[in-house]
């Protein structure tokens, strides 16, 4: 048996999203679920796509997503409109992130050539694998060049990786990405400039 | 700025450069010290490559995880909206009723809406410090007209969605038809996609076929695109279908998409001749490396040239 719940109107007539930001944001403080609903629907994509990108793995990815949003719904009634919604929302996932990433560190696991019963197992490889295994471009990747990147990766620190991750994949400015993490632009700037110095090293003659 | 600025202050911002990250006067003064400054170009050209094998390394998740995502979101915070404290009066007073408290929609409902409302002219007209209460401003699509009243109030006249529910099974009608409608949802791919999951055992059906024709040609999301594909597969060798898979290998901007598709044309091959004039056209404007040898390999196998001239 399939259940359909749906709006009337919405499926094909018109957009859900004619309030602006403020006005849905406003609505989810009162405790109205579809319009907090409707702001994460026009987040989620992004907020897991960072969340994989950093960490490389769809099962961390998504505890991230569920903790963030988690925190959003519990926490909104504090949001000031201080900053944007969205550098509220991305400091939320970007502290998620760190966690995510100084406990690997802890654990020793920054690397991501996992053991698995089945011999060496590379998460990289195998998110890769799940997203585009019908991609020939990728499938060219040579398998040198991705352990580098990959190494390259985890050699960054978490605030370098988070930086270089937000501002080459996600495309934000490097005044956001300073604001999402609580910084400077400058700051923010220096840490992307030691990532790709880093990461021009460790790629050596790829890059 | 100067514009003659030595290497070691050009290298720093070679880093930003790519990203559009430079002011005016810095940007400026690259694009001058590079023209006459080869230890830099290739620094730049290095940090090019870096940008490419780095993008080759990102990663997209899939439509199928933040399905999941949403729906354990769903969960969660159904749960939490059953027993937070913080919540509003009303839904929690009408919650149990309504069925909110256990259900976390991602539209608005209309008995909240509507108590809402009777709440916020009960309020206004029998308690006078009681301001109106507006009704749940997801609920809000449109807003007609605003005009006063005699009394100094304002009569504000909207549009409002309301939600209702239909289960069944996938051939029932109405399922089917909400189904076929929410192909074409303009706002969620991860919809569009579980919709046409849900169809794709139904491909035999004509207005199901002419669904996934039409999201395969036109739907912005690839991951969409690519189920339809994967729908139209056994249909491959039917007019209509063919036709739109020569449309997307000669036109789909996404590389995965006219890779599957290629492979899909060339292993059903039904006309050879028509085949063949596809391909060719193909290789004057394909420039993806695995697609144009699959093309080659195809035309190679059928005899007929590479290209027409």
């Amino acid at each position: 048996m399939l259940v359909i719940k749906q709006t009337i109107s919405a499926a094909a007539i018109q957009s859900p999203t004619l309030m602006d930001e403020a006005s849905l944001i406003r609505a989810a403080q009162q405790g109205d679920q579809d319009a907090f609903a409707a702001l994460v629907q026009s987040y989620d994509q992004n907020v897991l796509r960072i969340a994989m990108n950093l960490l490389r793995s769809p099962e961390e990815a998504k505890d991230v997503y569920q903790e963030a949003f988690l925190r959003v719904f519990r926490n909104l009634h504090s949001f000031r409109f201080d900053c944007s919604f969205p550098t509220w929302l991305y400091r939320i996932v970007t502290n998620i992130c760190l966690d995510h990433l100084r406990k690997r560190k802890v654990r020793k696991e920054e690397s991501p050539v996992l053991e698995s019963s089945g011999g060496e197992y590379n998460v990289l490889e195998a998110v890769e694998e799940q997203r585009a295994d019908n991609n020939p471009q990728r499938r060219l990747l040579t398998g040198e060049l991705r352990s580098r990147i990959d190494r390259a990766l985890s050699d960054l620190t978490p605030r370098e990786r988070m930086v270089f991750e937000m501002r080459h994949y996600q495309g934000l400015r490097l005044r956001a990405i300073g604001e999402s993490l609580g910084t400077t632009e400058e700051a923010a700037k220096n840490c992307l400039f030691r990532a790709t110095q880093k990461m021009r090293a460790a790629l050596g003659d790829y890059a | 700025m100067n514009s003659n600025l030595p290497c070691d202050e050009i290298r720093p911002l070679l880093v930003l450069y790519p990203y559009g990250e430079l002011s005016f006067d810095e940007e400026e003064s690259v694009d001058l010290h590079l023209k006459s400054c080869a230890a830099c170009q290739d620094e730049q050209a290095a940090l090019a490559a870096l940008h490419t094998a780095a993008g080759e390394a990102a990663v997209d998740p899939s439509l199928e995880l933040l399905s999941a995502c949403r729906q354990d979101l769903r969960k969660q915070i159904a749960v939490i909206a059953g027993a937070t404290p913080s919540q509003p009066f009303w839904r929690r007073w009408f919650g149990p009723v309504a069925g909110v408290s256990s259900n976390w929609n991602w539209v608005a409902k209309p008995a909240m809406a509507m108590a809402l409302l009777a709440v916020g002219f009960v309020g206004a007209r029998f308690v006078p410090t009681a301001e109106p209460v507006a009704p749940a401003a997801a609920s809000i699509r449109n807003v007609r007209f605003i005009e006063p009243s005699s009394d100094g109030r304002v009569r504000i006249v909207y549009d409002e969605v309301s939600q209702k529910e239909l289960a069944g099974r996938v051939d029932d009608r109405g399922i089917r038809e909400m189904l076929l409608a929410a192909t074409r949802d303009p706002d969620d791919p991860a919809l569009r996609v579980d919709s046409v999951e849900y169809l794709k055992t139904r491909s035999a059906q004509e207005d199901v076929r002419k669904a996934f024709v039409r999201a395969l040609e036109s739907d912005l999301n690839e991951g969409v695109r690519l189920k339809a594909l994967e729908a139209l597969k056994p249909y491959a060798s039917q007019t209509e279908v063919r036709s739109a898979l020569t449309k997307v290998l000669l036109a789909d901007q996404s590389a995965t998409v006219r890779t599957q598709t290629i492979d899909l044309l060339v292993n059903t091959r039904r006309n050879e001749s028509e085949l063949a004039g596809v391909l060719q056209d193909m290789m004057r404007r394909e420039q993806n490396t695995y697609i144009r040898q699959r093309g080659q390999t195809a035309l190679r196998a059928m005899n007929a040239s590479l290209e027409t001239f």
